[in-house]
């Protein structure tokens, strides 16, 4: 293992470390609004034109406001959501491989976009009207929430929640949503099926201003929240025991983190579907670099975990132009081996 | 050339032109057909070359190959629609997400839907649909009309008898049959060549099947796709009639298996031709060897 550095050297890199991501960010966004298989060169004047500064082309204000700007701010918002969830997760694990999908969030989401997909249609269409759209990310956000709040009442026992038992019911619980969604993949048509294998790869092509009116209150208050959960996690990072007699409540530190990950990881599976990978690679990718302060780790999380599903996006987009690869494919084809690279090349650094 | 003559035949040709023109103005020039039957529909009503994109499950008729991909017909997205500037986009039934169609629509762009369904009837609509969207309705009624003639002639054959007793394998899964239930393009075109769907009764859409099923629906023939050009998704036959509960039936016992292309699930305008020479290999396959 490394000599460990001086805390205050540490603490100098992450801050720089911060800004170089705060930099890099603003450029991606950039290039995430410029780069596209539709002609739409104007991206400033279509801004410009919104701000009431005058006129823009339609077709260019459609592309980029209606378009690609919903788009890059989904990308952004779900990356952020995924990398400070699966930071916060595994803080409180203490285990470097947990991710939001630990407590149930990611099984439950899907088990709730399958039921809507598949049993959608037996719902009078009158009584939805156009609310019916928005019926599957609005069951996967529910499906999240209800599996990690029956998986937390089954780990809490007086009041006292057992990271054990939390796991161990969590692989429980993960089978019995795995054969209800089985169930339903059995009942679905042929055309469902499709829709099911495409949703399980994530997508952001869908995106939309009404589709982030609802969901991104919800990710950006988990996001401002999360900061105030550092302390707490560096606390427990020295063992339960040391973190009471530091002053911070495990109880409620659990129980805040594991609100926080289901409802920002809901909503931001209920956005784009299932994106695998974002969660557990950007925490990791950052303690190597800049060590496990949480206090740094976690506005840096953000940022990174932005960056990562930006950059995707751009990929998916011009892979196969005028076509679109799922995100998830992008991420899970390009963070795999790029974990391995890490694991491989810091073998020393993560033996715990 | 005399002054009047040349006054009559300037006139002819503006008239001429005002003519192309708004021959021109009522044509889309740049079409976008999403799904295979509506690319055939298309070409097929003599507009192929005004089709400036395809989506990824239409392949025919080869020409279409060279036109850039948008993507899978239930995956569009809007940028990748809108990159190819259509100025008339025809969506088969299943074309999607809503949320792309959404967008498109607020392009103000002309999005023509057709109906989805495995029957002569859907096929005639289709055709008068796409030929009213086209500008094209002269050729869409002829099409149409001969289209229908085929049909009759078809259902005039079929009517005599006899009736196979078919199953449709759309694939085969280490040994799990997936077959062809009601509701689908299989039994369409099953039903057209005047065979009997023994699965029909059972299911709706496409299912796995227990060895049990397969040896109670006791099929005369098994009618499997042809993957013309990627011999990689041909299952083998041998592997088929490895299947215990098949070689068990009357299929397995004579090894009876037809292949049609699989643009026959399609419902476009070869459906007819293809329906009739399913029927002729049907009845070839039921003859006693």
């Amino acid at each position: 293992m490394a000599a460990p550095r001086p805390a205050g050297d540490r603490h100098l890199r992450a801050r720089l470390l911060g800004l170089g991501l705060c930099a890099t960010l603003i450029g991606v966004m950039a290039l995430s609004l410029h780069l596209g298989a539709a002609g739409a060169s104007d991206v400033l004047g279509v801004l410009a034109a919104k701000a009431g500064l005058g006129v823009a082309d339609p077709r260019d204000s459609l592309i980029i406001w209606n378009i690609r700007l919903p788009r890059m701010v989904t990308a952004a918002l779900v990356g952020a959501a995924l990398a400070v969830s699966g930071t916060v997760m595994q803080g409180l694990f203490r285990n470097p491989l947990a991710d939001p999908g630990l407590v149930g969030v990611s099984a439950g989401a899907g088990l709730g976009a399958v039921a809507a997909i598949v049993l959608g249609g037996l719902l009078p269409v009158a009584l939805l009207g156009p609310a019916s759209a928005g019926l599957t990310p609005v069951a996967a956000f529910l499906g999240g929430w209800l599996s990690t709040f029956v998986l937390y009442r089954i780990a809490t026992q007086g009041g006292r929640t057992s990271v054990a038992t939390l796991l161990l019911a969590g692989i429980a619980l993960g089978a019995l949503t795995g054969a209800l969604t089985g169930v339903l993949v059995y009942r679905a048509s042929d055309s469902q099926l499709r829709d099911l294998t495409f949703w399980n790869m994530g997508s952001v092509a869908g995106a939309s201003w009404a589709k982030l009116v609802v969901a991104a209150p919800v990710i950006l208050a988990g996001l401002c929240l999360a900061p105030a959960l550092a302390r707490g996690l560096d606390a427990v990072s020295l063992g339960e025991a040391v973190a009471v007699h530091l002053g911070v409540d495990p109880q409620r530190l659990k129980r805040r983190a594991i609100v926080l990950v289901a409802a920002t990881v809901g909503a931001s599976v209920a956005l784009t579907g299932g994106i695998g990978f974002v969660g557990i690679v950007v925490p990791h990718l950052l303690r190597l670099v800049q060590g496990p302060a949480h206090r740094f780790l976690l506005p840096n999380a953000a940022l990174l975990g932005a960056i990562t599903l930006l950059l995707a996006d751009c990929l998916s987009r011009v892979v196969i132009a005028p076509a679109e690869l799922p995100i998830g494919i992008v991420t899970a084809a390009l963070g795999g081996p790029f974990f391995l690279w890490i694991l491989l090349r810091n073998r020393a650094l993560v033996d715990v | 050339m005399s002054r009047k003559l040349r006054a009559a035949v300037l006139a002819l040709v503006s008239v001429a032109l005002v003519c192309v023109r708004a021959a021109q103005a009522q044509e889309p020039a740049r079409i976008l057909p999403v799904g295979d039957a509506a690319t055939e529909f298309v070409f097929a009503l003599g507009a192929g070359d005004q089709v400036v994109a395809r989506d990824s499950t239409s392949r025919f008729p080869p020409e279409v190959l060279s036109l850039p991909d948008i993507g899978y017909m239930r995956q569009l997205s809007p940028e990748g629609v809108l990159s190819v500037t259509p100025d008339l986009i025809l969506l088969q039934a299943g074309a999607g997400p809503p949320e792309t169609l959404q967008q498109l629509r607020a392009t103000g762009l002309p999005l023509v839907t057709l109906e989805g369904g495995f029957d002569p009837a859907q096929v005639l609509d289709n055709i008068r649909l796409i030929g009213a969207a086209l500008g094209r309705a002269p050729q869409a009624d002829a099409l149409a009309r001969s289209q229908q003639a085929v049909f009759a002639q078809l259902a005039d054959m079929v009517a005599q008898g006899p009736h196979p007793r078919v199953m449709f394998v759309l694939s085969d899964q280490a040994g799990r049959l997936n077959v062809a239930g009601a509701g689908t393009g299989a039994d369409g075109i099953l039903r057209l060549a005047g065979a009997e769907n023994v699965m029909a009764d059972a299911y709706t859409g496409y299912r796995l099947v227990s060895d049990e099923a397969i040896l109670q629906a006791a099929p005369d023939i098994v009618v499997m796709l042809d993957h013309t050009g990627r011999p990689e998704m041909d299952a083998p036959a041998a592997d088929l009639w490895r299947n215990a509960a098949l070689a068990g039936t009357p299929a397995g016992q004579r090894q009876a298996l037809v292949r049609i292309a699989p643009a026959a699930l399609a419902f476009g305008p070869r459906t007819a031709e293809m329906a009739a020479h399913l029927r002729h290999d049907l009845l070839a396959a039921a003859a006693p060897q």
